[in-house]
């Protein structure tokens, strides 16, 4: 898939893998690409700085803890972040129905 | 080795990536994403063991699927430094010079012009529109086409040119005077009284690159 276009949406994702509960870097990628069918394959390390621009905005929380000797920083949702989850996925499933629909009248 | 630029014998692959991503981090919380991109290698590292990888092909893997470090330095950094780091950057010094100073120099006559366009509704010659916008249109083209090379040599993965200082120098002279001449031959008069200012300025801005472009090549020359 496009790069540029996953980006377009790669907030409402990451909030989507995190309604299920919190995780660290590695797992929400990991569930990103699994859930995506490995459709969605952003370079990993550049997921980063979305995580982080999330909670800037106070959508996602996060802490540290320690696994295996190592420094890990855990993310989770906040409320603010579970109800523009609620919004996007709404507005998402408008827009795809909507270019289904002229799809599908397309073909 | 995918996403590092190069390789250092008895160093672990991951350790030499996140020295590098380490050298080349400079934002704020540079340790905490440091820290997460360490974690997320390790135990990347360690699924591909229990997937049956070797030590080296596990961290290789991880490294690949991480991104190179270039990607994400850009990912992290804001777009203001990413512009920052161009112009500061002494690759093709020349034509960034020059076209830093037509767009200055022309960028307050343009705003003039189209001031009295809109106040007095009429169409100027022709001559009067190239003299006021060709040279800055130059200059634009001249940014972006650096902009642009820059970009394709980068991902490319080959190190940015290094031209020698005093050819820099020379060329740099030769190409001012070109575009002064060009100025001054379109007559852009209302951009003439900012020529000297903006030509103070560039020319500050060439030493300063000349100067960089000196401390590169002895770098690489010990490298």
């Amino acid at each position: 898939m496009n790069r540029e276009r996953l980006k377009g949406h790669l907030d409402l994702l990451l909030l989507s893998v995190l309604a299920a509960g919190p995780a660290h870097g590695y797992v929400i990628i990991t569930k990103l690409r699994e859930r995506s069918g490995g459709a969605f394959d952003l370079p990993e390390g550049t997921v980063y700085p979305a995580l982080h621009r999330l909670q800037k905005a106070g959508l996602l929380d996060s802490s540290w803890t320690d696994a295996e000797g190592r420094p890990r920083r855990v993310y989770a949702l906040t409320t603010q972040g579970a109800a523009a989850l609620a919004d996007g996925t709404t507005e998402w499933r408008r827009f795809a129905t909507g270019v289904q629909a002229v799809l599908g009248w397309q073909a | 080795m995918a996403g590092v630029t190069g390789r250092e014998p008895g160093r672990e692959p991951v350790e030499q990536y996140l020295g590098e991503l380490r050298h080349r981090l400079r934002v704020r919380d540079a340790g905490l994403i440091l820290a997460e991109a360490e974690d997320h290698l390790r135990e990347d590292v360690a699924a591909g063991r229990a997937s049956g990888l070797s030590e080296r092909e596990a961290q290789l893997a991880a490294i690949s699927s991480f991104g190179s470090v270039r990607s994400v330095l850009r990912a992290h950094q804001p777009r203001w430094r990413r512009a920052a780091e161009w112009l500061a950057s002494p690759a093709l010094a020349v034509p960034k010079l020059v076209g830093l100073f037509l767009v200055a120099v022309i960028v307050p006559g343009q705003v003039g012009l189209v001031t009295v366009l809109l106040r007095h509704t009429f169409v100027p010659p022709d001559r009067v529109l190239v003299s006021h916008f060709l040279p800055g249109l130059v200059g634009l083209a001249l940014l972006y086409g650096s902009r642009l090379a820059r970009r394709r040599r980068a991902r490319s993965g080959a190190p940015a040119r290094v031209a020698r200082p005093t050819r820099f120098a020379a060329g740099a002279v030769l190409l001012f005077g070109a575009a002064g001449l060009v100025l001054v031959g379109f007559g852009a008069a209302g951009a003439i009284p900012l020529i000297a200012p903006t030509t103070v300025a560039c020319l500050a801005l060439a030493a300063g690159y000349a100067i960089r472009l000196g401390t590169l090549r002895r770098q690489r020359r010990a490298a």
